[in-house]
């Protein structure tokens, strides 16, 4: 610390002399003044000739400049609404902007850099597009940025014997994940036989023959050996098992198409139904996700208290069908007080929607909000749900048809209320998702 | 006035004289105590100095040092107050103004040095605080080359009441406070263009930068606010902070909010950037890259 400043922390009323060093001609101006005038004159004139003779200091150079971008920037008014975005208001719909900037072939304003390169982590990958040159250039310095700046790095597939080794790991997680990934894998030792396992489970009509005992290798190759709750210890060996078989296998086996085995799937059989979806997603069997689609939605018996398996593997399967099939599937439930899990099911739907269902998603909710009336009778909380998604969904086509007002009731009750709260924010959404089509056209 | 002044002072005293060890713990009670007292002594420029002090006791290592410059350069301004009638005329224009001395815009305009020019509106600085929104405009002269602040307070949310838009050119005549170093003005009268500018007029060199601001300091000691536009300036992130960096190799180190988009903006080139320098750091208000202005905000 310098010799003022020290005096000064002191005080002068234990250290009355005040050294002056380099100011002896102005010292001797502030004679006969008290110790801290003079201390605090001589650190006023320090200071003034500190910054009257303030110089420059030499600045090492930092790293090379960036190279050129070779992607145009988008405009300033499409610059605005990411800024929007990125500060977190309405920032659901950065994904649709940033694919949409892809998309176009821009790349975000240099500006907005820093923002977007401390977004999210859910919109990372989308950000990375977007980044151009300068992104990538400016994340090498950041304190935080280096998922920009190293390629994603493909995993490389593991080896069967590592996977293998994985069955005897302690934890469950692990264990599981390894069988599920030697199950995918064709001519594995894993799958090969479970699929024989599993022959022994289902007759050709589709009936169940539950396990009496398993043995250990079979116990082993599951990577876990407890039911899911609710269903019993031997039919959650059964769960288990087909769920790690390719649904082709059984139409090899029985020769017979998809739609044909599932329709002999009792309507009690659950477990079998639910064993049957999951190897659909796993082993992305399409051609199994409108059959097993429709068996849960109009063949199940559904066991009490189940309710979610139901809903649960509908919104799977949905996100493994082709676009118009899942919307075709869907459109049936907007009639009526709708499905209870409408929302679940509309959010399973690859976005954005088609023109066509976003048209009959609009027709169905104008109708539904005309039949409320004042008093919202037959009032529905999934639809009420519902038009947060469509708000985000909606194909950009209907948009400009989004804004056009719902016939809503003008009564304060609570639940029109709630109504015209939500049908504000889908207004508000696909405004600015308008606004988006129009910064960055296609 | 002379009795707010003389209070201040011995109140000054007695801080020096206890060691300013002790101010690290007693908050900011006793700085507004007497920022109130200025205040109704008439002295509001002082208040308001005094009252921006509280928050420097224990704020980093150097805190004893930055308040003593300050306290300081506060006494060099009531000494000059004692002894008004010593100095030029110009001085004590600046050295009343600072004690909160305003003039009227009529006597501005009566007495104040008028210059006509293309004024480029460089940048903004503003600050807030629960009741007052400062903003100070920056603008350089494009022919005489000379800065002129556009100093403007509103209260709450009522609008300021010229609107310049920074880096757009007003064409018009200025009238600057009159003083020993006149940087405030009025805008007398002035036709705005839409255009933005392409370049900032400015400084060549940080070198050239800091003479300016020597003179300035030669001029009116109290000077702390000094705008301007650093010209081909690169900013650089050391293992100490931010620099802007000129082509000599030679820079000023700066702070702002927005450090990381003037970086993203320059891409490492060099580019125009609009500052405000205070004896300590520069803050960073407009940038201009490949021919295009933008603010930093």
């Amino acid at each position: 610390m310098d010799p003022f400043a020290r005096a000064a922390l002191v005080g002068t009323g234990r250290h009355p002399d005040v050294p002056t060093p380099g100011l002896e001609a102005l010292a001797e101006g502030l004679e006969g003044r008290t110790p801290e005038r003079r201390l605090l004159l001589a650190a006023g004139a320090r200071a003034v000739a500190r910054a009257a003779g303030r110089t420059a200091g030499a600045v090492a150079p930092g790293p090379d400049a960036a190279d050129p971008d070779t992607r145009p920037a988008c405009t300033p008014g499409a610059a605005r609404l990411l800024r929007r975005l990125f500060t977190g208001r309405q920032a659901e719909l950065l994904p649709e902007a940033l694919s949409r900037l892809a998309a176009a072939g821009l790349r975000l304003p240099h500006a907005l850099l820093p923002m977007a390169l401390g977004a999210d982590p859910q919109v990372r990958e989308a950000v990375r597009e977007v980044l151009g040159t300068r992104g990538v250039w400016l994340a090498r310095q950041g304190p935080s940025w280096e998922w920009a700046v190293a390629p994603t790095e493909a995993e490389p597939p593991p080896d069967e014997p590592s996977l293998e080794a994985k069955l005897d790991h302690p934890a469950q997680r692990i264990r599981v994940a390894a069988s599920r990934q030697l199950a995918r894998m064709a001519d594995s030792r894993l799958a090969r036989q479970m699929a024989r396992r599993a022959t022994s489970l289902l007759t050709s009509r589709m009936e169940v023959r539950l396990p009496s005992e398993l043995d250990d290798a079979w116990r082993r190759d599951l990577g876990a050996d407890h039911a899911p709750e609710a269903v019993g210890r031997k039919a959650g060996w059964l769960l288990r098992t087909v769920a790690l078989v390719p649904p082709s296998h059984w139409e090899d086996r029985f020769g017979r198409q998809p739609w044909r085995l599932v329709a002999d799937i009792a309507s009690d059989e659950v477990v079998l139904a639910e064993a049957l979806t999951r190897a659909t997603l796993l082993h992305d069997a399409r051609s199994w996700a409108g059959p097993l689609w429709d068996w849960w939605q109009t063949r199940v018996r559904e066991p009490p208290g189940q309710s979610a398996v139901v809903d649960e593997m509908r919104a799977a399967l949905l996100a493994r069908m082709p676009r118009e099939e899942a919307e075709r599937r869907v459109a049936r439930l907007l009639e009526g007080a709708g499905d209870a899990a409408l929302e679940a099911l509309l959010e399973a739907l690859p976005v954005p929607w088609s023109a066509g269902f976003s048209r009959q998603y609009l027709a169905a909710l104008h109708q539904h909000v005309e039949a409320l009336g004042p008093e919202a009778t037959g009032f529905s909380l999934p639809w009420q749900r519902s038009v947060a998604i469509a708000g985000r969904a909606l194909s950009p086509a209907v948009l400009p048809e989004a804004a056009a007002p719902l016939p809503l009731a003008r009564s304060r009750t609570l639940r029109i209320r709630q109504w015209r709260a939500r049908l504000d924010a889908f207004a508000e959404t696909t405004r600015v998702r308008q606004h988006l089509v129009e910064e960055i056209p296609l | 006035m002379t009795d707010g002044v003389q209070a201040l002072d011995r109140w000054m005293d007695d801080l020096l004289r206890n060691g300013l060890a002790n101010l690290e713990n007693v908050g900011s009670a006793p700085w507004s105590r007497r920022a109130r007292r200025l205040v109704d002594a008439q002295v509001p420029g002082l208040a308001r100095w005094l009252g921006s002090l509280a928050g420097i006791p224990g704020s980093g290592a150097d805190w004893p040092e930055v308040l003593l410059d300050e306290l300081g350069r506060m006494a060099l301004l009531t000494e000059a107050f004692h002894r008004l009638d010593d100095l030029p005329p110009p001085l004590q224009d600046e050295v009343l103004r600072r004690l909160g001395w305003s003039l009227r815009k009529e006597e501005v305009l009566e007495r104040g040095e008028r210059v006509r020019d293309r004024w480029v509106v460089l940048g903004r600085a503003e600050e807030e605080d629960e009741l007052l929104r400062t903003r100070r405009d920056w603008l350089a002269g494009l022919d005489g080359g000379r800065i002129a602040l556009l100093l403007q307070f509103a209260h709450g949310s009522r609008r300021f009441e010229t609107r310049l838009d920074p880096g757009t050119t007003l064409e018009g005549e200025l009238c600057f406070w009159p003083g020993s170093n006149p940087q405030r003005v009025l805008v007398v009268e002035g036709r705005g263009s839409e255009v933005t500018v392409d370049r900032l007029p400015g400084s060549e060199d940080v070198d050239a930068f800091l003479d300016r601001v020597s003179a300035e300091v030669a001029r009116d000691p109290w000077a702390r606010r000094f705008g301007g536009a650093l010209r081909q300036v690169v900013p650089v992130l050391g293992e100490d902070g931010w620099w802007l960096r000129d082509r000599r190799g030679l820079g000023l180190p700066f702070q702002s909010d927005h450090c990381w988009n003037l970086l993203a903006i320059s891409g490492g080139h060099p580019v125009d950037v609009a500052v405000e320098w205070d004896h300590r750091f520069l803050a960073p208000l407009a940038v201009v890259a490949d021919g295009v202005f933008q603010e930093l905000c």
